[in-house]
């Protein structure tokens, strides 16, 4: 399948913390990529140079063709009409004094897109697309509950109707009972409109459920890549085998057995420097010298499965 | 059969124009850990605040809470602070805002201990820093010198849990103590949970919102929603084989690592709608508005817990 988004030795360095190390990956148009990562791991700041909110400082992010970093003005405007952003907080990312007609409205006027009735029928198109009454057109951003604000959100993001969304974490604000009602909705759509997603969260069964690869991060590298049903069957990378084990799961047999299986997933090795495997700290399988002598590079270990990991 | 350590019985919490808790009733035995399962607004928090009487000023309590047989509710403010931090404690979501900033790590472990009597200002150091080893710190007696910020979300949380054990309290009440941290770090935590219990005989009372954890953890498992307790059992029957279709709506919402058929090819569950708001009465069942099995009955009356679960349908789930 054609390649969407191709990010290419990204990384992103904030004075002398680098938040993206050398990121590289695609995403076929189509598809939903998972990123997975603990908090720190730098997948938000990744999100956000892939979706060109943030400059990157080396490498580059070429999405439909064109590269993110070289646009200026209104090339990079015309960018922002295909490329949108899904953000965590939908009580943040919505001015509090503009109704949901007003929030909707100026993205369209912004690119041009539409005016007066016409862009009041696109506005109820989307509402509607995102499970919102057109009652809600009137109505101002704090009069919603959570999960209809995310869905005002996902409205506003989908209202340019572009072809790639950024998600970052856009169901970890909410309640159990409405995350699967976003989830839902976030599926629905990319049918709907045909849709390529970058999946941010943290939560290692919503990545399972919502993508067809996954790419793990480890303070801003990526540690693995793989479709999602083998990087979850077949974890290749010790620190991909430590977070699976680490979800408890709701069922108390099943439970017992994980619990089981974590002891040892995580060693605590002096020995690891600050060159090397970023993971070789916590590496119950880290060889030394190896692993804190050279990083290693993600490289393929099976069809379309890579992971950085010297023995992996 | 033993005492049990908290007794709670028709607790009611109301706000001016709000019922947050109404008609909860509980017991923790001793060494039990008991879980709470809830949405925001389920009343679950409100519920553990009670048992220490840490309430926002506008609520009005009413019911009973016994602790070790004596009512909390007819405490004096005295009694009260005897009671906090010494028999019952409490460890809180956010470990950053739980401590002061400005003090040292082992000074405010060791200023819980000097309040409840202890003064031999040797023991006391001895004390923090074995309690800092016991939540797998390393290098106690150093760390017990620095400052919150210098520690790590992971090592806040172990710390709090340690200030909170400090003076063998019978109960830790935990207000989703893991939800702030990254899964590795929440293993860790639930692992520390597990160790006191089983080596102090801590009964433990977990307030959370993810099911998962309480399958972790916890023997008893108490389901709220809106207020109200709606079902109540062994942890291992409510999980598996839940009885009120709010439990088994949860369950069904959530993406979970141990189901072998999941992505992005299937659908969830999700229940539909949104909790109802306190502050408007609805008559009958609290969740008939969303619930799949409704019937007319469901509408007008509220149904009574029985058996351990609140449902007048009571659908073959």
């Amino acid at each position: 399948m054609r390649p969407l988004v191709k990010v290419r030795h990204v990384t992103k360095q904030f004075a002398r913390n680098k938040a993206v190390d050398d990121v590289s990956f695609e995403i076929a148009a189509g598809e939903t990529l998972g990123l997975v990562g603990e908090s720190g791991s730098g997948k938000s700041t990744l999100g956000r140079v892939v979706v060109g909110l943030l400059p990157a400082t080396r490498g580059e992010t070429i999405v439909d063709g064109q590269d993110v970093a070289l646009l200026r003005g209104s090339a990079r405007k015309a960018l922002w009409r295909h490329a949108q952003m899904v953000f965590q907080d939908p009580y943040s990312s919505l001015n509090p004094r503009m109704t949901v007609r007003d929030a909707l409205a100026e993205p369209l006027r912004n690119f041009g897109i539409a005016r007066g009735a016409e862009a009041d029928r696109l506005i109820r198109e989307t509402l509607d697309a995102c499970g919102l009454s057109t009652t809600a057109m009137a109505r101002y951003p704090k009069e919603f509950s959570g999960g209809q604000r995310q869905r005002i959100g996902i409205a506003r993001a989908l209202i340019v109707r572009p072809n790639f969304i950024v998600a970052d974490e856009p169901v970890s604000a909410l309640d159990v009972s409405i995350q699967a009602q976003i989830i839902n909705l976030l599926q629905d759509l990319k049918t709907g409109f045909g849709l390529t997603y970058l999946f941010i969260a943290h939560d290692l069964a919503v990545i399972r459920h919502v993508s067809n690869r996954v790419a793990v991060m480890y303070r801003g590298k990526l540690v693995e890549t793989a479709p999602a049903s083998a990087l979850y069957a077949t974890p290749r990378h010790p620190y991909t085998q430590l977070l699976l084990r680490s979800v408890p799961v709701p069922d108390p047999r099943a439970e017992a057995l994980r619990r089981q299986s974590v002891k040892g997933a995580e060693a605590v090795n002096p020995e690891a420097g600050d060159a090397g495997c970023p993971f070789a700290a916590r590496c119950p399988k880290a060889q030394f010298p190896t692993c804190s002598a050279t990083a290693p590079l993600l490289t393929e270990k099976a069809a379309n499965h890579q992971a950085a990991c010297h023995f992996a | 059969m033993s005492e049990p350590v908290l007794s709670i019985r028709d607790l009611s919490v109301s706000f001016p124009h709000a019922t947050v808790v109404d008609g909860v009733g509980f017991d923790v035995m001793p060494g039990e850990i008991v879980g709470v399962v809830g949405e925001s607004g389920s009343g679950k928090s409100m519920t553990a605040r009670s048992v220490l009487r840490l309430l926002p000023k506008l609520a009005t309590i009413a019911g009973s809470i016994r602790f070790r047989g004596q009512e909390v509710l007819a405490m004096s403010p005295r009694e009260i602070r005897a009671m906090r931090g010494a028999l019952v404690s409490m460890v809180f979501q956010d470990p950053m805002t739980s401590f002061n900033p400005v003090l040292r790590i082992g000074d405010q472990i060791a200023e819980a201990m000097t309040l409840h009597g202890k003064t031999d200002r040797k023991t006391i150091a001895e004390r923090v820093s074995s309690l800092l080893a016991s939540v797998g710190i390393a290098n106690p007696k150093a760390r017990a010198r620095a400052y919150p910020h210098e520690f790590s979300g992971g090592m806040r949380q172990r710390a709090l849990t340690a200030m909170a054990v400090a003076n063998g309290p019978a109960l830790l009440i935990a207000d989703e103590p893991t939800t702030a941290l990254d899964v590795t770090v929440q293993d860790q935590i639930l692992q520390l949970m597990r160790d006191l219990n089983e080596k102090s005989g801590t009964a433990i009372l977990l307030i959370t919102h993810n099911i998962a954890v309480v399958a972790s953890l916890c023997q008893r498992l108490i389901v709220m929603y809106a207020g109200r307790v709606v079902e109540d059992g062994p942890a291992d029957a409510v999980l598996t084989k839940p009885r009120h279709p709010y439990t088994w709506a949860l369950l069904q919402s959530v993406p979970r690592l141990d189901r072998a058929q999941d992505g992005p090819d299937t659908r969830l569950i999700a229940i539909k709608g949104q909790p109802p708001d306190p502050a408007q009465p609805l008559a009958g069942c609290k969740f008939h508005p969303r619930c799949p099995w409704v019937e007319e009955r469901c509408t007008i009356a509220e149904p009574p817990l029985e058996g351990g679960v609140r449902c007048w349908v009571r659908p073959a789930l």
